[in-house]
């Protein structure tokens, strides 16, 4: 290539004047053609089942739906925070986390211990082997059997723990210290 | 491994509920309980920052009382229970008392990425509710900085924030009002945040355990839902208030979401591209945008400190206005063309060149910002495809003259420690050099050691710098009389018999020989000749004696003299007679000004060196290189870059490859160098930026930042850290390395790097310096100071078994005194002492393309003392022309009491070219390494309007008021009626929690 040296007066000068390329739109648009074409080849097959995949979508309709949400994303979350924070929403909310985390609680092997008792003692009773208690001698007579005594005493200790239970104030609303006297 | 470590320290040994955990002795006793559970929560407390007591939540049971763990010192046998059940509800309480002030809605904050403190505690410590409610402040975000805000509600007046600024950036700004109904961080006298002396070091937001601090870079940008609109995210969080019934669900959701997150944001490491500190950390991208810089303790120079432009200067990077693309000049103009057009013709271009001259016609510049393995390449491409030595770097701009001292001396052309050794010193001597804007993370812990550790410290300077303003004793000296005082302290101290007597027999010669030569350097002389009083010589001769371990920093003010190298030996020399060498704490530390220059001069870009310095002219060492290279090499040494801009003017070097240098405006006497590349009859430029520089090429090459390389870099220190490619290349651009071996092939050479590693491992492979250096030993955070022995063995401080000599002593050197040139006369009656800035790096091409830096600093001006301005009538805001023999520039003016009498300060960087300092300062340089002597220009002032708008806008931190305080000062918070202890004893007081403080980070 033939381009002028310096050390000739004009050229010699610092310069600023810069001429990018400037790329036709369709120049552009092939470009980065070539570049999905790239990355499609390289993926043909993953990409022949997801196109199948959207096929499908399309042809059920949902393809349309998602297209719409994502398009109203923001405004479709702005109408169910909305609702979702009115008062009989919320608190339905609430009360759906807290039963999820109340199962957590749950001791299972206690609660079928308890089914298994109620129901061997419905099956001694509908059989005729317990008779029913009549009167003051036969409840004292029965308090002397000690699997009766203990499950006396197991039933008073949920009562009291329930007694204490309701009796306790929701930790959620523990009075706020005063601005004055706030903990720092 | 290093080869100057002393053996493993001493330990103690505490039981950890029971359990036995070694830890070093009076380190804070939670440093022990870390080791053992590094859940165990302690908020405020942070090992760069010691203990700050302000959060209460590490409170555990020692030796039987509750007591702060970060405040007890760990010591032999002690108890700690954590588990105890008064223990946990003491910790309980605390971050219950904290949740107060701090909103949780981690699933929508920015912070939420695992890293989040408060989060993290909160869910450790399994808290489902809060015992008080949230409750806002009074105050409105603040907005107001370009780079960070803080939002006051989230806000948990841990101190942690105030204790980095006041004591480990020491730039005082921040504090906590405790006198407040509701207490909050204030910036110096609670003024808006970019109103202040924020110094945007980002030491507050890095330290933030949640998102009150946060970078701007950041928010809306970091989590799935973080961006939504305000309103609906507002309305998220109060139903996500409503409807949980505790904060497990909650806590569930968010740290799903924060590892989602991972999937799209990288954390990759890198080091800073700007100053020679070499701070390590790793930048946080989500696709091609820069999220934020998160510094890490792991970090071997810096730890968690960074400065505006490490930690908030990278924008850069996506400048639009990068070279994307190769361009050759066509008339008058650039064309832009493809890299096989570009990089064909300048092959062509080059041989011709070189067929019709010789390879002495070509001249080579490398670039101190570019990674060792490129300036290896670079000086290989000169000497190995063109034939010549014609090889040099910006170091001969500056610190060169500081390499001869030191190796003339000592041996090598290093600093001698760490900056490890800096912070331990008894005595800092800082002389031409403003490390506080220079090499700020540096000067921090300097800063640190004088404000809390009876660390004593000398400056000599014309300006009243920052670190001037601190120092126990401020040298003014004459411009360009250093030598003298320098000389005449070192003559009174062995006149004293002060001098190290049994160091200068075992260990250095030429002592007599020295000391003759000092006789005429008396007292009284130096009080004539710079203007020192004679009293302030002694004290710091007495002080020099007073102190065991002293370490001596220079930089320009020394160096860019024409006896730059002689006062830089007499420096060497006062440290050799002291003994203040070879031990931790002491030694000589010339302050490297670029991020890679020191790599760039080891690696061999220089006239007269090859990698590991040695010499072109040693026979054995070419041939050495001849054979691992394959070609003749050329025997004499070479042209510096100074000397090449003669040699263009006399018509003897024809044709320039310029990488990464801004010469046009850099090297002095601008006009000259700038007429010197109009003769050159071809010039190839390689950047980033179009710079003034390119303007004048050829060819113009677009190459990579740091940002979008891998490589490794070399700072100050004599350490080599890897950095990571954080970013694909814009457009066309590529790395230096790759463009360099593009054209050595097409000249012929037959180089197939595939990756810089294996560069590294060839260059290092040839020189004796770096044998032990290799591509993996440098992985992730670890680094190496040279010397590197071949089983990996570094040498963090130097000469601790002797000197580089024969003998291994070390020489005293007889310097050679020169009067200074161009002093102030009738014409030009006007010191002009320029350099660098805290915001902008050097020149500012890079720096000028950060908005927010532009924003703090849109322009540059000249200091004019208020004597001065009063003599010639003019204020703050006046335009003037500085005239000097050699060019003038026209600038706004400020008046200030940093510099003093007929001296003015202009900083080198300018958004205009026409600006530039360098039009001013003339061709006269250092005798032996060609320097140019920038600080030696004389000129004159002319009024062209007396006053004007001022040339510092609003967000200058120059114009706040920064305010020293010990710290965080938790006793008032202890003191308030609304605290109530949870403690078993009164607090240890803040001067017996100081003990525990670190003097410098050290890195994990």
């Amino acid at each position: 290539m033939s381009l002028p040296r310096k050390g000739v007066p004009d050229l010699a000068k610092a310069i600023t004047t810069i001429e990018w390329e400037q790329p036709s739109a369709q120049e552009q648009t092939v470009r980065r053609l070539a570049k999905v074409a790239d990355e499609a080849a390289d993926a043909a097959d993953a990409l022949t089942a997801f196109i199948r995949w959207i096929q499908l979508m399309h042809e059920k309709g949902w393809l349309q739906a998602m297209i719409a949400i994502l398009e109203q994303g923001e405004d479709i979350m702005k109408i169910l925070v909305r609702q979702a924070n009115e008062p009989e929403y919320a608190t339905g909310l609430k009360n759906l986390i807290g039963l999820t985390a109340l199962l957590g609680q749950v001791d299972v092997e206690m609660l079928r211990s308890v089914a298994v008792a109620a129901r061997e003692a419905k099956t001694r009773v509908t059989s005729g082997q317990i008779q029913p208690v009549a009167g003051i001698f036969p409840l004292l007579a029965a308090l002397r059997d000690p699997a009766v005594g203990t499950g006396l005493a197991w039933m008073l200790e949920v009562l009291k723990s329930l007694g204490q239970a309701v009796a306790q104030p929701d930790p959620t609303h523990a009075p706020a210290p005063s601005l004055v006297t706030s903990a720092t | 491994m290093s080869a100057s470590g002393v053996g493993a320290p001493p330990t103690v040994r505490v039981w950890v509920d029971d359990q036995p955990v070694d830890v070093e002795p009076d380190g804070p006793v939670v440093e022990a309980i870390l080791r053992k559970d590094e859940r165990f929560p302690h908020i405020c407390y942070h090992p760069a920052l010691g203990p700050i007591q302000t959060c209460d939540t590490c409170i555990a049971e020692v030796d039987g009382k509750l007591v702060r763990a970060c405040a007890v010192p760990a010591a032999e046998g002690m108890q700690v229970r954590t588990q105890t059940v008064r223990a946990q509800e003491a910790r309980m309480e605390a971050m219950q008392r904290i949740l107060v002030h701090h909103e949780l809605y981690c699933t929508v904050c920015d912070n939420n990425n695992g890293n989040c403190i408060v989060h993290n505690t909160t869910m450790h410590m399994k808290i489902n509710h809060q015992k008080y409610p949230f409750q806002p402040k009074p105050y409105q975000q603040d907005n107001s900085h370009p780079f960070y805000r803080y939002d006051p509600d989230q806000c948990i007046l841990c101190g942690r924030c105030v204790e980095a600024c006041q004591n480990l950036q020491v730039s005082e700004v921040l504090s906590i009002d405790w006198n407040r109904d509701r207490p909050r961080v204030i910036w110096d006298n609670d003024v808006p945040i970019n109103e202040s002396s924020c110094v945007s070091c980002g030491h507050c937001v890095t330290v933030c355990p949640c998102n009150a601090l946060m970078e701007k870079s950041m928010l809306g940008e970091a989590g799935y839902m973080t961006g939504l609109d305000p309103a609906l995210w507002e309305a998220m969080i109060h139903l996500t208030k409503a409807v949980e019934p505790g904060y497990g669900p909650i806590f569930t959701v968010s740290e799903v979401e924060a590892q989602m997150r991972q999937s799209r944001i990288r954390q990759t490491k890198t080091v800073c591209t700007y100053c020679g500190v070499g701070c390590s950390f790793d930048v946080w991208t989500k696709g091609g945008k820069i999220l934020k810089v998160e510094p890490r303790m792991e970090a071997p120079a810096n730890q968690i400190s960074t400065c505006v432009k490490g930690k908030f200067g990278w924008e850069f990077v996506n400048s639009p206005e990068r070279l994307l693309h190769p361009l050759i000049r066509k008339g008058d103009r650039f064309v832009q063309v493809s890299w096989d057009e570009a990089l064909d013709y300048t092959a062509t271009r080059l041989r011709e060149i070189r067929d019709n001259y010789g390879p002495d016609a070509i001249g080579v510049i490398s670039s101190s910002k570019c990674t060792n393995e490129e300036n290896y390449l670079m000086q290989k491409f000169a000497r190995a495809v063109i034939g010549t030595n014609n090889i040099d770097n910006c170091s001969r701009y500056c610190q060169t003259p500081a390499t001869e001292g030191l190796r003339r001396t000592m041996g090598y052309g290093g600093d001698t420690g760490s900056i490890q050794d800096i912070a331990h010193a008894d005595l800092v001597i800082i002389i031409g050099a403003n490390p506080a804007e220079s090499h700020p993370v540096l000067s921090t812990r300097i800063r640190r050691a004088h404000k809390h550790f009876g660390q004593k410290l000398i400056v000599a300077d014309l300006r009243r710098n920052d670190m001037a303003a601190r120092a126990d004793l401020w040298l003014h000296p004459r411009a360009g009389t250093d030598f003298i005082w320098l000389a005449a302290v070192t003559k009174y101290i062995i006149d004293q018999g002060w001098h190290n007597e049994a160091f200068i027999r075992e260990k250095v010669n030429r002592f007599d020989e020295f000391r003759a030569w000092l006789s005429p350097y008396t007292l009284e002389f130096a009080e004539q000749q710079t203007g020192i009083a004679r009293k302030d010589l002694i004290r710091c001769a007495e002080m020099i004696h007073e102190a065991t371990k002293v370490c001596i920093c220079w930089a320009m003010g020394v160096t860019q003299h024409v006896m730059g190298s002689e006062t830089s030996t007499l420096i060497c020399n006062l440290l050799l007679i002291t003994g203040n060498v070879g031990r931790p704490g002491t030694g000589a530390y010339p302050l490297r000004g670029h991020n890679n220059v020191q790599g760039a001069g080891d690696f061999g870009c220089a006239p007269v060196y090859l990698p590991g310095y040695e010499r072109v002219d040693d026979p054995n060492v070419r041939a050495k290189y001849e054979r691992a290279w394959g070609v003749k090499l050329p025997e004499t040494p070479g042209m510096d870059n100074h000397r090449m801009v003669e040699e263009i003017h006399q018509g003897n070097l024809k044709a320039m490859y310029i990488q990464g240098e801004e010469m046009a405006l850099v090297d002095s006497n601008s006009n000259h160098v700038q007429a010197a590349f109009e003769k050159l009859e071809f010039m190839v430029v390689q950047d980033v930026f179009f710079s003034k520089t390119a303007q004048f090429a050829d060819v113009v090459l677009p190459a990579c930042p740091s940002l979008e390389k891998e490589g490794t870099f070399t700072n100050t220190e004599r350490r080599i850290q890897r950095l990571y490619r954080v970013l694909e290349p814009l457009g066309e651009a590529k790395p230096d390395w790759w463009i360099t071996q593009e054209l050595a092939r097409r000249l012929g050479a037959h180089w197939n790097y595939t990756h810089p590693g294996e560069i590294l491992e060839e260059a290092c492979g040839l020189a004796e310096l770096l044998k032990g250096v290799k591509w993996d030993r440098l992985e992730g955070y670890q680094s190496l100071q040279w010397p590197v022995q071949e089983d990996g063995t570094d040498t963090p401080l130097l000469y601790t078994e002797g000197f580089p000599f024969p003998d291994g002593k070390a020489r005293l050197h007889v310097p050679a005194w020169r009067p200074p040139v161009l002093e102030p006369n009738e014409e030009y009656d006007l010191h002009l002492n320029n350099g660098r800035m805290l915001e902008h790096f050097h020149e500012g091409n890079l720096t000028y393309r950060v908005p927010g830096i532009r924003e703090k600093v849109p322009m540059t001006y000249v200091e004019v003392s208020p004597e001065l301005a009063k003599k010639r009538g003019i204020e703050t805001g006046a335009l003037v022309r500085l005239v000097s023999p050699y060019g003038a520039v026209k600038v706004r003016a400020v008046v200030t009491d940093r510099v003093q009498g007929n001296e003015l300060y202009l900083p080198m960087n300018s958004p205009r070219d026409h600006e530039a300092v360098n039009y001013l300062t003339s061709s006269y340089h250092d005798d032996i390494t060609h320097t140019p002597a920038y600080k030696e220009i004389s000129v004159r002032m002319e009024v062209l309007e007396a006053k004007g708008p001022s040339p510092m806008k609003r967000g200058n931190f120059r114009l706040g008021h920064p305010r020293a305080l010990p710290g965080v000062m938790v006793e008032q918070k202890w003191r308030r009626t609304d605290y109530q202890p949870l403690t078993d004893e009164a607090a240890p007081s803040a001067e017996q929690a100081k003990r525990l403080k670190p003097r410098a980070p050290v890195p994990t």
